[in-house]
């Protein structure tokens, strides 16, 4: 642990998980900054980032499995995984609530559905945002 | 060159760096500007680089089966958007005017960019 003052980081996922690196290097802020003694206020999903949130990802065995990673570092950490809405939505990345059927879901928790709004809020709450 | 505005409250700064329609960035970028308002943040924004292209108001957008971002970006400050600036040099490089553009989007040069985002409490780019 370094001596560093405490920081609430949130940060914005543009990218989908195998096009690009952004995710894997969210991934390494995420756990870089927790074992520094910083705190992940959430992770927004925006643009093809919200392809990070799609439980259906199929990635191959040698790939790193961004969607699991994801689930863990919320599920240990108590970190809020956001999705906006609209761009999920218009990716075919649905919750329960929109999907045409529930069977077809494939937001589930820990990701969660949220406005933009939601994101701007937190950022009104002194968080330092990190865009990837 | 005009001078800054004084920018007394906290805003934020949202970049928009990409041609209208090879990708969604102009468009998300406008929303996410429209998300921020909604919540009373102040909002400065800026076309930066290839961004500039937005500006252009003879855009036919409906060839390619697209909404015109232009008449989005009109709307702007009914959104209460009204900091909105260009980047000179972007101006310059891809030979546009902001003469005949109908709503205002002030001329700013790279160093009064890198200003007014040193200031902005955060900065988004698209």
């Amino acid at each position: 642990m370094t001596n560093t003052i405490p920081t609430r980081f949130t940060l914005m996922v543009t990218k989908s998980p195998f096009d690009a690196r952004n995710a894997h290097s969210a991934l390494s802020f995420c756990a870089a900054a927790i074992e520094q003694g910083h705190s992940i206020t959430q992770v927004f999903f925006y643009q093809k980032g919200v392809h990070n949130a799609s439980s259906l990802l199929q990635p191959n065995a040698d790939e790193l499995d961004v969607y699991s990673k994801w689930c863990d570092l919320a599920k240990k950490h108590a970190i809020n995984l956001n999705v906006c809405v609209t761009a999920a939505s218009r990716r075919g990345v649905v919750d329960v609530l929109l999907a045409p059927k529930p069977i077809y879901a494939n937001l589930v928790w820990p990701f969660t559905q949220v406005g933009l709004t939601a994101y701007f809020e937190t950022l009104n709450d002194n968080s330092v945002n990190i865009q990837l | 060159m005009s001078d800054l505005p004084v920018l007394q409250n906290p805003y934020i700064v949202i970049q928009t760096t990409q041609a209208p329609y090879s990708t969604s960035d102009a468009t998300d970028c406008l929303e996410a500007a429209l998300a921020a308002t909604n919540i009373g943040m102040q909002v400065v924004y800026i076309f930066v680089g290839d961004g500039v292209y937005q500006l252009l108001k003879a855009q036919q957008s409906t060839l390619i089966s697209h909404k015109s971002i232009y008449k989005k970006l009109s709307a702007l400050p009914m959104f209460d958007v009204e900091l909105i600036f260009a980047q000179t040099s972007a101006l310059t490089t891809h030979h546009i005017s902001l003469n005949d553009i109908s709503f205002a989007v002030s001329p700013i040069s790279d160093a009064q960019l890198v200003q007014i985002c040193a200031k902005a409490t955060q900065v988004l780019v698209f």
